[in-house]
């Protein structure tokens, strides 16, 4: 009979210089036994603590951040049962009002996609080695630390806590 | 004591890359050497790194090492030096 499919496979999950495409993700996840797709575009804001920010400038360390992103969507589906997933990076610069992330999930009832993609933007900011450069106005550019990150729990498996969060 | 010899590649990135200067560097490492003596290296080779070449975390063959590990390492490994993570 036909090969074990590996379902992980079925998740769209990249890291891209071009800019990401909203529509890509949504057309990529949207399936005939899903009522529910639910995304999170992460988008470059003006400020921060006072500054004003003219553009991010993001690295990636591109092969291990597409398989994290595959381990994020692939944890997303065995604890929120959802049926497919994507994943887009930007590297380079992201001028504000772009999006440097898109994550979206697609399910049959709306609690478990909208779950999955509140849960999966903290873990990518925890996990996926991506770096971004915030760019003032005034002054020299900062590297970013993200607050999801721990260098104590970075090597932990991708996964959803047995706290209740799946649902 | 054998004086074999095996090469690492070290990949740079954010902070750390903009610091040493290079983005990738071939790193030369006794047969059985631990991380512990390549960042020893790296933290001689590129001093301007400090403290962060012993204590960033590390990637090694794209799988994060746990900060209590000391892995051996073995020909033609990758090592990664992992800044602390700003994604999204």
């Amino acid at each position: 009979m036909a090969a074990a499919v590996d379902a992980a496979a079925d998740d769209l999950c990249r890291v891209q210089a071009e800019p990401l495409s909203h529509d890509e993700c949504v057309r990529f996840v949207t399936r005939d036994d899903c009522g529910a797709v639910a995304t999170f575009l992460g988008v470059t804001r003006d400020n921060f603590a006072g500054k004003k920010v003219v553009t991010l400038r993001y690295e990636a360390y591109a092969p291990m951040a597409e398989a994290k992103m595959r381990e994020i969507c692939a944890a997303a589906r065995e604890a929120f049962g959802v049926k497919r997933g994507a994943a887009l990076h930007r590297t380079g610069e992201v001028a504000v009002g772009e999006a440097s992330v898109i994550l979206a999930f697609a399910s049959p009832h709306r609690a478990d996609a909208l779950k999955a993609v509140a849960w999966a933007i903290d873990e990518l900011k925890a996990k996926v080695p991506v770096w971004k450069q915030e760019v003032y106005a005034d002054g020299a550019p900062a590297w970013k630390e993200n607050a999801e990150f721990d260098p104590a729990k970075l090597s932990e498996p991708v996964g959803v806590p047995d706290d209740g969060a799946a649902g | 004591m054998t004086d074999k010899t095996i090469t690492v590649k070290c990949v740079f990135f954010g902070s750390a890359k903009e610091m040493a200067g290079v983005g990738e560097y071939a790193a030369t490492v006794p047969e059985g050497a631990r991380a512990s003596v390549l960042r020893k290296q790296l933290a001689e080779r590129f001093v301007i790194l400090g403290d962060a070449a012993l204590e960033t975390n590390i990637a090694l063959n794209q799988q994060y090492v746990a900060v209590d590990d000391d892995p051996v390492l073995s020909d033609r490994d990758e090592v990664a030096m992992i800044p602390p993570i700003s994604g999204g």
